[in-house]
Order: structure tokens, then C-alpha cells, then sequence
């Protein structure tokens, strides 16, 4: 007999916007983290291609560093999955601003690097994690936004004139006081259930009691 | 009320396992746990496989790079996956587990069909493993990747390609794996070829001999990034770039 594993379900969970605690619940675990924040009055947040090819919707959540350290990561909102974000901690272009402008947009606002703005919070929000990880002079920290109106030197110079700048602000002071752990979670709308466990054994014996349960690692492709 | 693109009854995301998340290195060979994000691979194991390095720039971009997994790459069975040709090409095994218990699968033995894998239900891939050591006898490996996409960054591949070549102090080959991406139902080898190049001296008489049957060992399809014939012709002539690059 397969042992039940039978994790405590809820019905809402929570995640950090912006520094404070946005609650999830009533809606599909696989609705991606983009309409939720568009739904919410997030809309600095935008949707381009809304499929991992343009940046637009690029904001930052806290992860690991490849040595497990809390970093700044640049993501794709489109590519993820709501579920997937309870317990993290995410920032968007609506959350940098601390009385006046975080210095990567006051940086794009010098160099005239936003001209329709559609692709700028993406971009913003690439060059905030990078600004953190100290890989602003690196283009590869927004290959995956792309701009189709003022052209990339504006905004690449943008980049490059912080790039030696030594973050020293309440983002870089906190960040060694974060966790990015993540918690088992099994989260349950009227037709979804979303399982996060934390344990290998837990996943075995759940795809035993779901022999139908789809895997994935973080959706990128599942999402699409 | 906000729409899901898609909806599964039920949903197991491995991101959070730990023992998913760890990479092994040995003198022998480099295991990589399958929920690893593909930026720690970049920067933990930069160096070691030239043919993984150069594939991993091209893979997408940042923002996924943050969060995609070498194992969702496998597990999805793409056909043109970026990655698996790599792994293809330096002879990856994988570790699958499940309550029954684990067991190892060359790669190569994983894809079946079009999306359809070995995976069987219950199990989950733990791991893939990359031998470091080269052919037994030979002096050099030659190695690396290839993305042809519609443009550089960012996009599917047309086709992906990834090559090994191993030789002894007299320039024959001694071992020879051609792995692509985009030309059939799943990321596939050209073994045929590949026993053609064994006991060759690395030229371009050689190369370019087998260039003909490369052509004709896949039956790739038509489709709006490329012709059946202009991916036959990549198949010959990305391996020939890789011999005036490495020659």
C-alpha cells in the first residue's frame, strides 16, 4: 500500500510585494505572476510577447546565488507560475522609488533611455538585480529585454555609468538578512492543486497518490 | 477573475528539494542535481565543458537562465531543446528515482518519440551525470556547440548541434559523437556517422567524405524557420565549421 501523504492543504498563501504581504487565493495556481500583478493594480509590470522572449514583464524576486546566498534575480513574470511564488519575496517597478528615483532609473532618465516606456520597467528591473549583483557592466544582464524604439546605446550607457557604483541602500542592506528557503507548500483552488514539497520522499509518494500529476521544475515551458 | 494559460489538475513543483539542487564534482565526472537553475551550472562549472558553456549563453536569456532547469529541458523532450544535443554529445547518463529505487539511463537510451520519453509514472529525473575522462588511448578532445536561430539571442533554434571528437597523438580519431538538435523527433545522434569517423585522421578529406551521408541521416521537416534542405545542410556544414575551428 502506497502511504497517504496527505500534506495540509490551504486555500490562500502569501508572498511579499513590494515589502508588504499580498495574500493569493481564489484563482489557478498556474496563472502567471504577471496577471496576477496586473489584475492587482501592479500594471507597471507589462506584458510584451507574454512568452519569454521580450523582458517586458521582467521583475525581481529573491533567490540563491549559485554558493546559497540571497541574490537579486531578474525573472520573467509571464514564464511564472503564482503558485510558485508563495513565501517568496518580489519587486517591481513600483517598489524601487524610496522618496525619489533608485538610481538605475534615475540613471535611464539621464541618458534618455525610455522613449515609448513600454519595454523601460523591464529593463529597470534587470539593471536593479544586476545593479545589486554588481553585473551591470556586463550586457548580459539585459540581453533577454528587448527595446524597439530609443535603441540600446541610451540604455546600455545607462548601465555602464553605474556599473562601478557600490549599492549602499536598505535593498543591499537587507538582502543578507533574507531568506530565500522556501517551504513546502500545497495549495488548492476549486480545480488545482499545487504541491511544492521540500523533500524528495514527499514528491515520490505524491506522485504515487497522483499517478496523473504533471512535474515540472519552475514552469518556464510548462506556463507557456 | 484571472485566466490561467493552461490548467493541471494537479501540479508537483520540484524547485524546493534540496537534494535536487546539488552539484557534485569529482576528478571522474560532474553530477548535476535536475532542479538546478542553469545560472548556477553557468557559474559554478564554467570552464569544464566548452560545448555546455557556449550552449548556456545561447539558452535563452537571463531571466530564465535564473530559473530553468537542466532537468525541464529533458523532462519536456523538446526536439529542439538547446541542451540536450550538448549532453548527447559528452555521453550524460541520468539518475532516475522513484519509491521503487533509482536506476541510471544513458540519454540517449531516454528520448522516444516526439515529446515521449523513458520516464516512467512515479518516476522523477534526479540527476545527470557528465564523464570527465576522454577515449582511453587518446591525447585531445575537441569540443563544442552550435545554436542557428533566426537571430542570435533569445530564439528557438533552427537547429542545434554539438560535437565531440576525440584523438590520439597521430591525429586519428578515436571516438566521435554528432548530436543535434531540430532535425528529427527528438535530440538525436548520428551513430552511423560516427562509427564512419572512427579510425579517420582528423582532415578535411575526412570531413568532408562524410558530409554527403550527414546530409541524408536525418529526415528533418519543413516548418517557418527553416526548409527540410537548408536543416540537412546545416547538419554537414556546422560540422565542418566545427573542424576549421578546431583543426
Amino acid at each position: 500500500m502506497t502511504q497517504q501523504v496527505n500534506p495540509i492543504s490551504v486555500e490562500n498563501f502569501t508572498f511579499t510585494l513590494n515589502g508588504a504581504t499580498s495574500r493569493v487565493k481564489d484563482i489557478s495556481p498556474t496563472t502567471t505572476l504577471l496577471h496576477y500583478l496586473r489584475q492587482n493594480g501592479y500594471v507597471g509590470t507589462k506584458e510584451g510577447c507574454g512568452d519569454g522572449d521580450c523582458g517586458a514583464c521582467t521583475v525581481t524576486i529573491i533567490g540563491k546565488d549559485s554558493h546559497g546566498q540571497p541574490q537579486y534575480q531578474a525573472v520573467n513574470s509571464c514564464l511564472v507560475p503564482i503558485g510558485a511564488i508563495a513565501g517568496r519575496e518580489v519587486i517591481t517597478a513600483e517598489g524601487i522609488a524610496n522618496g525619489q528615483l533608485h538610481p538605475v532609473q534615475a540613471a535611464m532618465v539621464e541618458t534618455a533611455g525610455s522613449q515609448c516606456g513600454y519595454c523601460t520597467p523591464g529593463f529597470i528591473m534587470s539593471m536593479f538585480a544586476a545593479y545589486y549583483n554588481g553585473s551591470l557592466s556586463n550586457d548580459i544582464c539585459i540581453e533577454g529585454n528587448l527595446c524597439r524604439c530609443t535603441g540600446y546605446v541610451p540604455i546600455r550607457k545607462a548601465a555602464q555609468q553605474l556599473a562601478a557604483t557600490i549599492p549602499d541602500d536598505h535593498f543591499s542592506n537587507e538582502l543578507a538578512q533574507k531568506t530565500s528557503d522556501l517551504a513546502a507548500i500545497a495549495y488548492t483552488n476549486a480545480q488545482q492543486q499545487f504541491y511544492r514539497p521540500t523533500e524528495l520522499s514527499e514528491a515520490l509518494q505524491l506522485l504515487q497518490q497522483y499517478p496523473e500529476a504533471t512535474l515540472v521544475a519552475v514552469a518556464t515551458d510548462l506556463v507557456l | 477573475m484571472i485566466w490561467p494559460r493552461r490548467t493541471y489538475p494537479v501540479l508537483i513543483s520540484l524547485e524546493a528539494i534540496t537534494d535536487l539542487k546539488q552539484i557534485l564534482q569529482t576528478d571522474d565526472y560532474v553530477e548535476i542535481g535536475a532542479a538546478v537553475p542553469l545560472s548556477h551550472i553557468e557559474d559554478l562549472l564554467h570552464g569544464i565543458f566548452p560545448s555546455l558553456d557556449e550552449m548556456l549563453h545561447w539558452f535563452a536569456a537571463r531571466q530564465i537562465r535564473n530559473r530553468a532547469t537542466l532537468g525541464g529541458n529533458i523532462g519536456t523532450a523538446s526536439p529542439i531543446g538547446d541542451l540536450p544535443p550538448v549532453l548527447l554529445a559528452l555521453d550524460a547518463t541520468l539518475k532516475l528515482v522513484s519509491t521503487e529505487g533509482d536506476r541510471s539511463l544513458p540519454l540517449a537510451d531516454f528520448f522516444k518519440g516526439y515529446r515521449q520519453t523513458e520516464l516512467k509514472q512515479g518516476e522523477i529525473i534526479h540527476s545527470v551525470t557528465i564523464p570527465k575522462a576522454i577515449a582511453s588511448g587518446a591525447t585531445k578532445r575537441l569540443s563544442q556547440s552550435y545554436k542557428i536561430g533566426k537571430r542570435g539571442t533569445d530564439d528557438i533554434s533552427i537547429v542545434a548541434a554539438a560535437f565531440v571528437i576525440d584523438l590520439d597523438a597521430d591525429q586519428k580519431i578515436l571516438h566521435a559523437r554528432l548530436a543535434y538538435g531540430g532535425v528529427a523527433a527528438t535530440p538525436i545522434r548520428a551513430i552511423a556517422v560516427e562509427l564512419m569517423l572512427v579510425g579517420q585522421p582528423w582532415t578535411i578529406e575526412t570531413v568532408q567524405s562524410v558530409k554527403p551521408a550527414l546530409r541524408e541521416v536525418f529526415t528533418p521537416l519543413s516548418d517557418l524557420r527553416g526548409s527540410a534542405d537548408y536543416r540537412k545542410m546545416l547538419v554537414g556544414n556546422l560540422f565542418e565549421k566545427f573542424f576549421v575551428e578546431h583543426s
